[in-house]
C-alpha cells in the first residue's frame, strides 16, 4: 500500500496526513465559536 | 555566500521590527507575561507551532527518521492528534478559561493557584527554572554549529556564535516579553512552512512521484546496516520487529515520550491563556494541524527517503554518507541535493525555528523564576515586571553556560529528556486538575514529586543512554545500569530501552489520584476554578 513495505507504515503515512486535514476540518466547522468568554465585569458567559 | 548573508539580514531586520513592535505595545505584566490575552489565531498558531519545532525535530529527529525509517511517522501522527488536536481543543480551551478564573498568568501559577499551593507553585517552576536552560542549551549547540559551517570563511568560532545568538535573541525576549516573542514566531513559522514545502515537493519529484520514491526505499530493505537489523528493524518502510531494542527506542522514547510528553510543556501551555476566546483556539486547530504535518511530517519523510537519493547518487545510505553522525544527514543532504539558493533559505528556516524556540524557552524559564519563585502566590504586579526580565536574563546566562561545556551530540537527548521531566511531573496534575474536581492538594504534591522523582531515578539507574553517560550508577554500584546484568534478551535486561515516562507517568496518575481519594479536597479553590466552567 502507497510503496510501503507493511500496512502500519502506510497507516502512519496517511493517518498523519488524515489528522492534519481533521485539525483544518474541525478549525473551519468552529471559526467564529468563541465559547465561554469574559465581559468587562470578569464574568463568564456563553457566546 | 553573499546570498546566504543577505538572507540572514533581512531575516534579523524583520525579526527587530517585530520585535520592536512587540515591546512598543508591552505596558503591563500582564503584556509581557501573557500578551495582553489578546493574540489573534493566526499568530497564536505559528508561534505555537514555531516553538512546538526547533532545529532538533527537522535536523535531530529528521536525521534519525534515516535510520528508522517511516515508523517516525506515528511521532507525526501523534504530533497533530495529541500535540494540537486533543492539546487545544480539550487541554487548551479549559486551560484558558480556568487561566482567567485563576487570575493566573505563568504555567506554575496556574498550577499553584488550581490547587492553593505555593509548595506546587514553587516547585513546578523550580523544576522548569533549573531543566529548560538545559533544552535551550541544546537548540543553541544546534544552531551556533549550523552557523560556523555555514559562514566558515568567515572565521568566526562557534562560542562566538553562541554568544551573538544568545544576545540577538535576549534582546527581544527580555525588551518585548511574549508580544515581540509571538509576532517573531509567527513570522518564523511562515518561513519554516515554505521551506519544508519546497523540501518535500522537490524530494518527492526527484524520485518520480510518492509511491515510486516509498517503493524505492522498500525495495532498500537489504541494505539496512547489519547492526541495526541485530538491533531488530526490519526495513525503513517496513519497520522494526515488536520487543526488540530498537522498537522499544522507537515506540516508547521517540514516539511515546515526546508525543505525549507535548502536552504538559510549560512553554505551549502558556500560549493557551494568550487569546481572548475559544475562537483563536478553534482557528489554530486548523493553522496548527497543517503547519505539524509540514514540519516532522517532511522532516521524517525526506529523512527516510534520503537513503534512496543518496544510493542513488553516491552509492552509499544516509549514515553511511553521515559517517555514523545522525545529526549530519539532513543538512548534508540539504548541501548535496537540494539546489545551491534552498540552502541560504534553510538556514534562514533553521535559524528561525532555533530562535523561536529558544526565546519562548527564555521566556518561560525567566518568568518561572521572577514570577513564581521569587513573587510566589502574593505577588505585586508592578515587580512582577521587573523580576520577570531579570529571571530571562539568568536563564540564559544559565542556558550559555550548559552549551558552553556541553558537547554537540545532545540534542535530540536533551529535547527528549525535558519532555519526559515536563510530563511525568506535570501532566497528571494539570489534565487532571482541568477535569476532576476531586483531586486535592496533597494528591498534586505527592503527584508533582513522585513523577519528577520516578523520572529521574529511571534516567539515572536504568536508561542505558542516559544511565550510561552521566555514570552516577556506574559509580554507586559498579554496574552501567540496575539491571545491565540480566540475561540478555529478557523483559528485565530490556528496561534499558523503555523510555522512563513509560514507568514515571503512570506511577506519577496514579500517585495523584490515590492520595486524593484518601485526602480532603479544597472545595473554596475547586469552586473558584471550575466557576466559569459551569
Amino acid at each position: 500500500m502507497l510503496g510501503m513495505g507493511s500496512i502500519e507504515m502506510a497507516m502512519a503515512y496517511v493517518l498523519s496526513i488524515v489528522a492534519a486535514l481533521g485539525c483544518l476540518v474541525y478549525g473551519l466547522i468552529h471559526w467564529n465559536d468563541k465559547g465561554i468568554t469574559m465581559d468587562k465585569t470578569q464574568k463568564g458567559r456563553r457566546v | 555566500m553573499i546570498e546566504k548573508l543577505v538572507g540572514m539580514l533581512i531575516y534579523l531586520g524583520i525579526v527587530f521590527y517585530l520585535g520592536y513592535k512587540g515591546y512598543k505595545q508591552t505596558s503591563s505584566s500582564q503584556d509581557y507575561l501573557l500578551a495582553g490575552r489578546e493574540m489573534n489565531a493566526f499568530v497564536m498558531a505559528l508561534s505555537y507551532g514555531a516553538t512546538f519545532i526547533s532545529t532538533s525535530a527537522i535536523i535531530g529527529f529528521g536525521g534519525v527518521a534515516a535510520l528508522f525509517g517511516f515508523p517516525l511517522l506515528w511521532l507525526t501522527f501523534l504530533n497533530i492528534f495529541v500535540g494540537i488536536f486533543i492539546a487545544m481543543v480539550f487541554l487548551g480551551k479549559r486551560t484558558r478559561v480556568m487561566g482567567l478564573a485563576l487570575d493566573a498568568h505563568t504555567f506554575p501559577e496556574f498550577l499553584g493557584k488550581r490547587y492553593n499551593s505555593s509548595f506546587v507553585q514553587k516547585a513546578s517552576a523550580l523544576i522548569i527554572f533549573l531543566f529548560i536552560p538545559l533544552y535551550a542549551a541544546a537548540v543553541l549547540i544546534g544552531i551556533s554549529r549550523m552557523l560556523e559551517v555555514s559562514f566558515m570563511s568567515l572565521g568566526i568560532s562557534y562560542h562566538t556564535w553562541l554568544v551573538l545568538v544568545t544576545i540577538l535573541v535576549t534582546l527581544y525576549v527580555i525588551t518585548g516579553g511574549l508580544k515581540a516573542v509571538m509576532y517573531t514566531d509567527a513570522f518564523q513559522g511562515s518561513i519554516m512552512a515554505l521551506m519544508m514545502f519546497i523540501l518535500i515537493v522537490y524530494t518527492y519529484s526527484k524520485l518520480g512521484g510518492i509511491i515510486p520514491a516509498h517503493q524505492a526505499l522498500t525495495d532498500m530493505a537489504q541494505l539496512v546496516p547489519a547492526k541495526l537489523k541485530a538491533g531488530g528493524l526490519i526495513g525503513w518502510t517496513q519497520g522494526a520487529k515488536f520487543g526488540t531494542p530498537i522498537w522499544l527506542v522507537i515506540y516508547t522514547t521517540i514516539i511515546y515520550g515526546v508525543g505525549i510528553g507535548v502536552l504538559a510543556q510549560p512553554q505551549l501551555a502558556l500560549r493557551y491563556m494568550t487569546v481572548p476566546s475559544d475562537r483563536e483556539l478553534n482557528r489554530a486547530v486548523a493553522v496548527g494541524g497543517v503547519f505539524i504535518l509540514l514540519m516532522t511530517g517532511v522532516a521524517f519523510i525526506v529523512g527516510a527517503l534520503s537513503n534512496v537519493i543518496f544510493y542513488k547518487s553516491f552509492g552509499k545510505i544516509s549514515i553511511a554518507m553521515a559517517k555514523g553522525n545522525v545529526d549530519k544527514i539532513i543538512p548534508l543532504y540539504i548541501e548535496k541535493i537540494m539546489p545551491p539558493w534552498y540552502a541560504g533559505l534553510f538556514l534562514v528556516g533553521m535559524f528561525a525555528a532555533a530562535m523561536s524556540t529558544l526565546s519562548s524557552q527564555y521566556h518561560v524559564g525567566g518568568t518561572s523564576l521572577g514570577r513564581d519563585i521569587v513573587e510566589g502566590l502574593k505577588k505585586d504586579p508592578r515587580t512582577s515586571f521587573k523580576t520577570s526580565r531579570i529571571g530571562v536574563f539568568l536563564t540564559v546566562a544559565a542556558a550559555l553556560l550548559w552549551a558552553w561545556i556541553l558537547p554537540g551530540s545532545v540534542i535530540a537527548r536533551a529535547t527528549a529528556f525535558f519532555f519526559g521531566l515536563c510530563a511525568a511531573s506535570f501532566l497528571p496534575i494539570y489534565l487532571l486538575g482541568l477535569y476532576w474536581k476531586k483531586i486535592t492538594p496533597w494528591g498534586a504534591k505527592v503527584s508533582l514529586v513522585g513523577g519528577f522523582f520516578c523520572s529521574m531515578f529511571w534516567l539515572l539507574f536504568i536508561h542505558l543512554k542516559e544511565a550510561k553517560a552521566i555514570g552516577l550508577c556506574k559509580w554507586l554500584t559498579g554496574q552501567v545500569t540496575l539491571v545491565a546484568h540480566a540475561p540478555k534478551g529478557s523483559l528485565l535486561w530490556l528496561l534499558q530501552w523503555i523510555d522512563p515516562n513509560v514507568v514515571a507517568l503512570p506511577v506519577s496518575f496514579l500517585l495523584a489520584v490515590g492520595v486524593s481519594l484518601l485526602t480532603q479536597p479544597d472545595l473554596q479553590t475547586t469552586k473558584k476554578a471550575f466557576g466559569f466552567l459551569e
